[in-house]
């Protein structure tokens, strides 16, 4: 009797189970993946998040929204960077579930001046707080670092609140950004610059770091104090400091208002800026996490990750900064009514 | 000239060369990959942060001069190395430079090498070394 319906069962049965077995293979990509991108001469890292929302796939790259399309055990991800001269490409990775792993190779769409051709990759389970590099201990953190290659995405876009997007759209790099004429960009934007040491100085309830780039000095409390009243929004903002295990965090507030990175997006008075520092077993590399949080602008917290390697013979040199070469220019060009009028745009 | 020809013989390598370090502001901003080449004397030296600047009088085809503003990185960055001070380029020098031109027909340079009327090539080594990355 049931015989004759074969054909009906076969004809139903077999694409239901084929759509509930693709449907369950693409329920493995959802979650926090640890990215790794095999990029000589140093790999670059990311918390990569996937999320299925009805029939569409929603990914995030250190905080920074990308393209997600997810067929069976197969993904294609593109992830917008930009280099180290600010021009933008991007990273188109194709690859397959396998267990709690995914991998797959990666092919460069654009022409980063890093010279980044084609490679592979990774991207292993992860929590969002997960520190990537060696087992937590305590460690002595006093000496100069200078940074080392590699680590971070540069990823590009970041996922910007609606007010920021308005505030954002007219934004211009060559104009408003505050570092062209020697302002202080803030800890956000500069910690993540790659080619300047830094020189930590460990004293009884606090840390003193000194940045070579702009001569910028900070105070890292580490007695759990609160700011002094009327303690002022700057640049550097005001910084407390504590071991989490063996990892050192320093959390930062009272920022004044600035730039994420080479975009021009904003940095609120009200952000938080937490910064997780590791060192390796033989205390000769220093390796960070970096998390803005600031729900004003950003709807997801934008990440940037740092490696520096110590060196005890590096001696910090004078950084002083003349605004001379961007204002001739203005005047050359004759923006300097233009530049004028962008007040609002200064932050 | 032998110098020079050998100089100009290997721009078509460095014009297809990355760009091996850039200063802490986005260059995309104001330059774009098309790499060239300019000659001239050497009109004003500034060898400052945020970046070292040095501007050019080119002559041009028809006969005209023009000023060209050429950046390079941060002069932290070229002190430190020792090689390119702020001596190495002087006042009425003639140079050869060769960098990434100015977005919508700017006369800026973006340097990526110097040659001086001694034969010397800036910089040295690398010009990662010498210009940082962000």
């Amino acid at each position: 009797m049931l015989k004759k319906f074969y054909p009906l069962i076969a004809c139903v049965g077999v694409p239901f189970g084929f759509v509930y077995a693709q449907e369950s293979k693409e329920a493995g990509f959802s979650g926090n993946w640890m990215l790794e991108l095999a990029v000589p001469p140093a790999d670059v890292a990311g918390l990569l998040t996937l999320q299925h929302l009805g029939s569409e796939w929603v990914g995030h790259v250190e905080g920074g929204p990308v393209v997600v399309n997810v067929g069976g055990d197969q993904i294609e991800l593109i992830i917008d960077s930009r280099d180290i001269a600010g021009f933008i490409f991007e990273r188109r990775l194709l690859g397959r579930l396998t267990g709690n792993v995914m991998s797959g190779t990666l092919s460069i769409i654009g022409q980063p001046d890093s010279g980044e051709s084609g490679s592979f990759w990774t991207a292993r389970r992860a929590s969002e707080n997960e520190e990537i590099i060696g087992e937590p201990r305590f460690a002595d953190l006093s000496g100069t670092w200078i940074p080392a290659a590699g680590m971070d995405f540069r990823k590009y876009s970041m996922d910007l609140t609606p007010e920021a997007k308005i505030w954002h759209q007219d934004y211009l790099l060559h104009l408003d950004q505050p570092n062209v004429r020697c302002v202080s960009p803030g800890i956000v934007a500069m910690i993540a610059w790659s080619a300047y040491p830094s020189e930590w100085l460990i004293n009884e309830g606090r840390i003193t770091i000194i940045y070579e780039v702009g001569s910028e000095v900070r105070r890292v409390y580490l007695d759990g104090r609160e700011p002094p009243e009327y303690f002022p929004h700057s640049p550097m903002g005001f910084s407390t400091g504590y071991w989490e295990g063996g990892t050192f965090v320093i959390e930062t507030t009272l920022l004044s208002r600035n730039v994420r990175d080479f975009l021009g997006e904003p940095v609120s008075e009200n952000a938080k800026f937490v910064e997780r520092y590791q060192l390796n077993e033989d205390g000769t590399i220093l390796t960070a996490v970096m998390t803005l949080h600031d729900p004003e602008n950003y709807l997801r917290p934008p990440i940037r990750r740092r490696q520096w390697h110590r060196d005890a013979d590096a001696v910090l040199f004078p950084y002083e900064c003349d605004p001379d070469s961007f204002f001739r220019q203005l005047y050359d060009e004759g923006k300097m009514q233009e530049y004028i009028d962008r007040a609002d745009r200064r932050l | 000239m032998f110098v020079r020809g050998l100089f100009y013989c290997l721009l078509s390598s460095f014009g297809l060369m990355p760009t091996l370090g850039y200063g802490h502001h986005s260059f995309a901003a104001e330059f774009i990959r098309e790499v060239v080449t300019i000659e001239g004397v050497v009109t004003e030296v500034w060898f400052r942060n945020p970046h070292i600047r040095y501007y050019v009088e080119v002559q041009t085809q028809s006969g005209n001069t023009e000023i060209w503003d050429t950046r390079g990185g941060s002069a932290t960055n070229y002190q430190r190395r020792g090689s390119w001070t702020r001596d190495s380029i002087k006042v009425g020098d003639r140079v050869v430079m060769t960098g990434n031109r100015g977005r919508d027909g700017r006369k800026l340079l973006d340097i990526r090498t110097v040659l001086l009327g001694d034969g010397t090539v800036l910089p040295p080594g690398a010009m990662l070394d010498y210009r940082h990355t962000d």
